[in-house]
């Protein structure tokens, strides 16, 4: 539990600078504020943390009654619970839950660790999920419920990993290590250990590096590959020089080592190394049970190099020790050298009686191996009942054998799980890649597409409006052609009036008037002057023929075709609609012929629309449509007395735009002046 | 000794050749020592050209009235009694014409005085029984007679005269009948330039510079051009 103990320490440290920084806000903000009301902002918060971490503390001391510390720890847990920032109750829950571990209340800790996993699973909380999990499993080794710790430490490493928290992820690998070294799984163990050494590399930890290097020596002792168990040892103690606070690390090596050469039969350097140990200072105050257990290993090892010297009182020593701090585990393996001891000196009965118990105590505290030992030697030793114990270690070591091998298959299905989770997370990141890169793909062919089609429309809309302004020629030249095919038939008509009545009518009424003129009438005077006065009469009427029929020939020129002809029709027709009077004026001095066409289907266009305008809002009686010829400039005057309308205020009708967009199209300076119930007024400044 | 005096008629009117009739009718109560002979009426170019022939072998006439309207030769040659006018001229110098017609227009009265020259000029407007007696008498007199608007319109245009050429007063003329200019060169023998050139001039002229067509005819009206 070293690696809990170096929490503990970051915890504490990390609640000292957190109380002294709430304090330090505390303060300040008492100081600023000394009217402000406490129950706002962050302070009660502080406080309430900090009381928190108070009571936790109260309970962590050792002198006071285990009772009052849970009574302490209770308090705690309740101001936890009251703390209204999620966040801050997670922490809190944490710490107690924590708490709640060391102090082996497990009820409690359950209650409190399964209130904190909620909350962080709620919260989304990883890091404090794995947290949680490091709590059970760390409970549950203590527990030796192996296969629940396994699983938790696993669900830790899980979760530290998919938070890349590098640290505590390999030193939850080291934990899965341990656990499968003590049910015999080595190799899982093993890889496990080389997982989180590579990882402690990286991040330079070398306390943890021993403790993973020293767990492989562990590992092959186990797996009676001494070489590499001592070459891993001394490793662990290279990496050990390195640090600062050594505890009892290198003590523990020497433990381990010693062992190492106890199997390999080289009792000289095996008792060195014990003794080596053993000579430490303080080691019987830091650590009593790897003390007694050198003087046990020490003794157990004088035995069997058949030492003549009586080592029955080191012997004798570590039991005592063991006995006093209560450490079961380890009187057992005292009781089980003894009884090797009492062997030794033929002493059967005090052999069978210390074996006995060896397996008892053994059997309680469920440390197997000792259990096996001590039945295997009672089987031995004691002849009346040796069947019945060797029944009894077969019958135990096929149960165990079975259970290490199950647990050992369960741990695989956990990893493997986990490795299919990543395979998956890994595939649905592929897929996840796959998904983006398509789906970019597909935007950008999309957009492209859609590019390509706004152009091809924009091509389409230039294409669409060079045939409209064509068909607008085109339109405009057959209107002309019609317009003068129109004029040509009314010419050829009135010429042929014309000449009807001057060469026909005329001639005939001339002819007449001259027979008559030649008559020798007789009759009265009074007879005579009226038939003379109807003569003259006739002479006049030719006259009056003869100026009709140059009017109608001379007419023939004015009525040669203009542009202001068109636009007269078009008001006229148009004014039939309206119901409105139009006033046309045109200066007689512009060369319409010599005015570029499309400057003339515009202003028609213009004109069309504004007077469509005129019928449709302005409900207008009076137009007046003016053209004008200003300094190379003709100017469109479109003026009516209707209702007008807000030029800011009215959005712009397709008809106005349309009238802006023909002006911009001949380069026409286009002005809209409008005023409510007075009329709009347009102005269209071309250049020509 | 009665003096014969032989005419030809060339009138499509029958009303109006009547009216000459009884206009020599007429001069011959008034003066016993004057005969008219006939020599025939024609009602159009083709029955003139065969009179004017014939004649021109004989002894010649001495009067012919000569309508402008008349219609043309079926050969085409001839189209108007002013060409008829021309040939007359031509082929019988000393015969005496007299002019009648419907138009009044100043560039028909230059033309036809320029091309024809006859004795008596007359628009039919300004006719009546007296003044026809009296153009006769004068013609056999040798005494040209033209009537008003005649008189008027040379008036008018003579102060001018030496301004305009023929192709000018051709092209002002056609121009008022509404004859476009890119049409021109088919009726006047000039090319399109040529004549948009003597335009311009004839607005510089006629101090109409710069302004359409339109003006330069009504100003070349109101000058007696056409």
């Amino acid at each position: 539990m070293l690696k809990r103990k170096i929490k503990l320490d970051l915890d504490t440290i990390v609640n000292v600078i957190n109380t002294k920084l709430f304090l330090a806000i505390a303060i300040c903000l008492m100081i600023i504020s000394c009217k402000s009301d406490l129950k706002q902002g962050y302070p009660i918060y502080t406080v309430q943390m900090d009381s928190i971490s108070t009571w936790i503390n109260n309970s962590r001391d050792v002198s006071l009654k285990l009772n009052e510390r849970k009574d302490f720890l209770n308090t705690a847990y309740e101001l936890g619970l009251d703390i209204k920032i999620d966040s801050l109750r997670r922490k809190a829950l944490l710490k107690v839950a924590y708490a709640a571990y060391k102090l082996k209340d497990s009820y409690f800790f359950i209650i409190v660790n399964n209130k904190a996993l909620d909350e962080c699973v709620k919260a989304k909380d990883t890091f404090g999920i794995a947290d949680t999990h490091w709590n059970y499993g760390a409970f549950y080794v203590d527990r030796i419920v192996l296969d629940s710790a396994y699983f938790h430490y696993h669900k830790a490493y899980e979760n530290f990993l998919s938070i890349s928290h590098e640290f505590y992820s390999s030193k939850m690998l080291y934990n899965m290590a341990i656990i499968q070294k003590d049910i015999k799984d080595y190799t899982g163990s093993e890889i496990h250990s080389f997982q989180a050494i590579q990882n402690f590399e990286e991040l330079n930890k070398p306390v943890n590096l021993y403790l993973c290097y020293n767990l492989l020596g562990v590992i092959f002792n186990e797996t009676e590959e001494y070489d590499k168990a001592i070459y891993y040892h001394e490793k662990a103690m290279d990496y050990l020089e390195d640090v600062d606070d050594k505890e009892t690390y290198m003590e523990g090596s020497f433990n381990n080592l010693g062992l190492v050469y106890q199997k390999l039969n080289e009792y000289d350097k095996s008792n060195s190394y014990f003794i080596k140990a053993l000579k430490s200072d303080n080691l019987r105050i830091s650590n009593i049970n790897l003390y007694a257990r050198l003087l046990d290993n020490l003794a157990y090892t004088k035995l069997l190099s058949k030492d003549t010297v009586d080592f029955y009182p080191l012997f004798y020593k570590a039991l005592k020790i063991r006995d006093s701090i209560g450490n079961n585990f380890g009187v057992s393996i005292s009781k089980f050298h003894l009884s090797k001891y009492y062997l030794s000196k033929r002493d059967t009965t005090k052999a069978i009686l210390s074996a006995l118990e060896s397996y008892r105590l053994a059997d309680e505290v469920k440390n197997n191996k000792v259990v096996l030992r001590s039945l295997k030697l009672l089987a031995e030793i004691d002849q009346k009942n040796s069947i019945q114990y060797l029944e009894r270690y077969i019958g135990l070591n096929d149960i165990l054998q079975n259970q290490e091998k199950r647990q050992r298959n369960k741990f695989t299905r956990i990893r493997f799980e986990t490795n299919k989770y990543i395979q998956e997370t890994e595939k649905l990141g592929n897929e996840k890649k796959i998904i983006v890169a398509t789906s970019f793909v597909v935007i950008l062919i999309t957009s492209l597409l859609f590019f390509i089609k706004i152009q091809r429309g924009k091509n389409k809309e230039l294409l669409f409006d060079k045939k409209q302004q064509k068909a607008n020629e085109e339109i405009y030249s057959l209107m002309l052609r019609q317009q003068i095919r129109l004029e040509e038939g009314k010419i050829n008509e009135r010429n042929r009036i014309a000449k009807d009545l001057h060469d026909g009518v005329l001639g005939r009424i001339f002819g007449t008037r001259m027979g008559l003129g030649f008559l020798r009438l007789g009759g009265d005077e009074n007879s005579l002057k009226k038939y003379r006065a109807f003569v003259e009469e006739l002479q006049k009427i030719e006259t009056e023929i003869r100026d009709i029929s140059h009017e109608l020939k001379t007419e023939r020129f004015s009525t040669e075709f203009n542009f202001v002809i068109l636009v007269e029709d078009l008001l006229q027709s148009q004014s039939k609609i309206g119901q409105f009077e139009y006033i046309l004026q045109s200066d007689e001095n512009i060369e319409w012929n010599s005015i570029n066409e499309n400057v003339k289907i515009n202003c028609y266009r213009i004109l069309q629309e504004a007077i469509y305008n005129v019928n449709k809002h302005a409900k207008a009686s009076k137009l007046k449509v003016c053209f004008k010829l200003l300094d190379s400039e003709l100017k469109l005057l479109v003026k009516d007395n209707g209702l007008g309308f807000d030029i800011r205020k009215k959005r712009k009708g397709i008809g106005l735009k349309n009238i802006k967009m023909r002006a911009e199209n001949i380069n026409a300076k286009f002005v809209l002046k409008s005023t409510l119930t007075k009329g709009t007024t347009l102005e269209l400044k071309i250049p020509v | 000794m009665k003096k014969i005096c032989s005419f030809l008629i060339i009138e499509d009117h029958p009303l109006i050749s009547n009216s000459y009739l009884d206009a020599l009718q007429s001069v011959q109560s008034d003066d016993e020592n004057v005969n008219f002979e006939k020599i025939g009426i024609a009602k159009n170019c083709d029955e003139a050209i065969v009179f004017i022939k014939a004649a021109r072998k004989s002894k010649g006439i001495d009067i012919i009235f000569l309508d402008i309207q008349i219609p043309s030769s079926s050969d085409g040659k001839i189209l108007s009694g002013e060409d008829l006018g021309v040939i007359i001229r031509e082929t019988l110098p000393k015969s005496k014409i007299i002019i009648s017609t419907m138009y009044n227009d100043n560039y028909r009265i230059y033309n036809i005085m320029n091309t024809v020259n006859p004795l008596g000029f007359l628009v039919k407007n300004d006719l009546n029984p007296p003044i026809l007696v009296e153009v006769i008498k004068n013609v056999m007199r040798s005494h040209p007679y033209y009537s008003p608007t005649v008189l008027l319109s040379i008036r008018r245009q003579y102060p001018n005269r030496e301004l305009l050429d023929d192709v000018d007063r051709r092209m002002l003329f056609e121009l008022s009948r509404g004859v476009k200019m890119k049409d021109l060169p088919s009726i006047i023998p000039m090319s399109l330039a040529g004549l948009e050139k003597r335009k311009r001039r004839l607005k510089e002229v006629f101090n109409v510079d710069q302004m359409e067509d339109r003006y330069l005819i009504l100003a070349a009206k109101e000058k007696g051009f056409i």
